[in-house]
């Protein structure tokens, strides 16, 4: 697929392709395509050349709604929760897609599908901590309710941007052994942009280098080279 | 390009030799003015001087005796009662028509052109006129009736917060909104888990604000002849009692007070 915003070409020629169970890391420098190719991918954007498809289906296509919204996921950096609302609210917001406006307000005063949300929290290492306010929770814990909130929207494709950029890294290494492990265990596809391709090597099945647009390798995490990740960054122009 | 680099100057020019020439005009008619003063017969009226001293010293002297203060509490939960009514019944005309107003909930282009224009001018009308001229047309359309007070508060306020409600949804911080809408929530859902929630703590102590003035205008409406503390104030203004006039004067101020701590109190459970 390609992208070009104006004159500029952000993405070209880039085939990505990612199976349901399996963790891809987009590894890079800043201004690579990283987050066209989610954004693409998210149906957020329209591809200027290829397609987009998830689950056989374009998300762009579907529109927002609850159709898109089972297809594809994304998480940002732990910064697009509602502040003022509990942990738990954030996450139930997950099932909006599904439920009718009548229901989405009711659930402000009894909880709709609390025990599932509950799960989810337990799940992201947060049990009982749902009455909290979110904004009193560390930049750590935010970004785990965010993952909480994508477990209860339950969609077939996860994409998560730079979703340990604003983490130390040692909460942000956890942040992504628990995206990866979930992505195994429940079958979804995950596709995260990364800055540290250490962590990428360590915690995903495969490794995509982006570069100027262009994919430069994809390959196991295992099978990547120190001197392919040394090019990704190197700072002269390939044939210049 | 060379022209008008050559025209800026001599307009700017010509924009201080205006203002020096208003400068010495104003000052030319304030002169004039100090001419038109009768300096022989004293700025204040006669016993003037007295008088203000009178009610300065009344200030620390209120009256506060058992009689009075039965009065004093009914007439000050008559005041707070009107401001809470009308208050009430701006929120319920208010709320709705501000969220009309932000366009936040349009579908289409034209759908949002046509609400945020028809609410927005509205609710200008309403705020356009001031609660007590508000109260002269009720009261002349209804009688001295409680519903014109209160009317008379809830249409103006009813403008205000609406155009506040408003603004406060149009700028609210769009990343947790988009957030909501790839969790495939509707403009009316993103409304009541996002924007509404976001906005909460600023909307509430905009409406506890509102409260306030409220209080001080249904003290001024009841000038009109609805009752409440100021109907005491004018009334014992007008038997020249000063320190019985202080002693509703005191027990307003008293009420903002407890108003202002009751907002405290409940901003803090909302604040972020």
């Amino acid at each position: 697929m390609g992208k070009r915003y104006g004159a500029r070409t952000a993405l070209w020629n880039v085939s990505i392709t990612v199976a349901p169970g399996e963790a891809v890391a987009l590894v890079g420098p800043s201004g690579a395509g990283k987050t066209t190719a989610l954004l693409l991918a998210a149906g957020a954007l329209a591809p200027d050349a290829g397609s987009v498809r998830v689950g056989g289906v374009d998300p762009a296509r579907l529109g927002p709604g609850r159709e898109r919204a089972s297809r594809v996921g994304m998480l940002a950096q732990g910064l697009d929760l509602v502040p003022t609302l509990s942990a738990l609210q954030n996450v139930l917001a997950g099932n909006l897609g599904r439920w009718s406006l009548a229901r989405s307000l009711l659930s402000f005063l009894v909880p709709q599908g609390r025990p599932a949300a509950e799960y989810e929290l337990a799940r992201v290492g947060l049990a009982g901590r749902g009455g909290e306010r979110t904004s009193r929770l560390s930049g750590g814990e935010r970004q785990r309710v965010a993952i909480a909130r994508l477990l209860v929207q339950q969609p077939a494709l996860l994409l998560a941007d730079e979703p340990v950029a604003s983490l130390d890294p040692a909460r942000g290494y956890d942040v992504l052994a628990l995206l990866t492990g979930i992505a195994r265990e429940r079958g979804r596809a995950l596709v995260a942009s990364l800055h540290d391709v250490g962590a990428a090597r360590a915690r995903f099945d495969r490794l995509i280098g982006l570069r100027a647009g262009q994919a430069l390798f994809d390959l196991p995490a295992e099978q990547v080279t120190d001197a392919q990740v040394a090019a990704l960054y190197t700072l002269e122009e390939p044939d210049a | 390009m060379l022209s008008r680099a050559g025209a800026l100057p001599s307009t700017l020019r010509a924009r201080v030799e205006g203002r020096r020439a208003l400068t010495l005009a104003l000052t030319g008619m304030l002169a004039l003015s100090l001419l038109a003063v009768p300096w022989r017969e004293g700025l204040l009226h006669g016993g003037g001087l007295r008088a203000a001293g009178e009610i300065a010293l009344a200030a620390l002297r209120p009256e506060l005796s058992w009689a009075l203060a039965g009065t004093v509490v009914t007439a000050a939960w008559r005041t707070l009662a009107y401001a809470l009514a009308g208050l009430s019944l701006a929120l319920v005309l208010g709320v709705p028509l501000g969220v009309v107003a932000s366009g936040v909930l349009a579908r289409t282009r034209w759908a949002r052109w046509c609400s945020v224009g028809g609410a927005r001018g509205l609710l200008g009308v309403l705020r356009a006129v001031h609660e007590l001229v508000w109260a002269w047309l009720l009261v002349a359309a209804v009688g001295l009736s409680p519903w014109a007070g209160v009317l008379a508060l809830a249409l103006p306020y009813a403008g205000i917060l609406g155009r506040v409600l408003a603004e406060l949804l149009q700028d609210a911080d769009e990343a947790p909104l988009e957030a909501l809408r790839r969790a495939g929530a509707s403009e009316a859902q993103v409304l009541a888990h996002g924007r509404l929630p976001l906005i909460a703590a600023d909307a509430v102590g905009y409406i506890f604000y509102r409260l306030e003035c409220g209080i001080r205008s249904a003290a001024v409406l009841s000038f009109v002849g609805l009752g409440g503390l100021g109907f005491h104030i004018q009334t014992a203004l007008a038997d020249l009692d000063f320190a019985r006039a202080w002693t509703f004067v005191w027990a307003m101020a008293l009420l903002m007070v407890a108003v202002d701590a009751w907002s405290s109190a409940v901003r803090r459970g909302l604040a972020p």
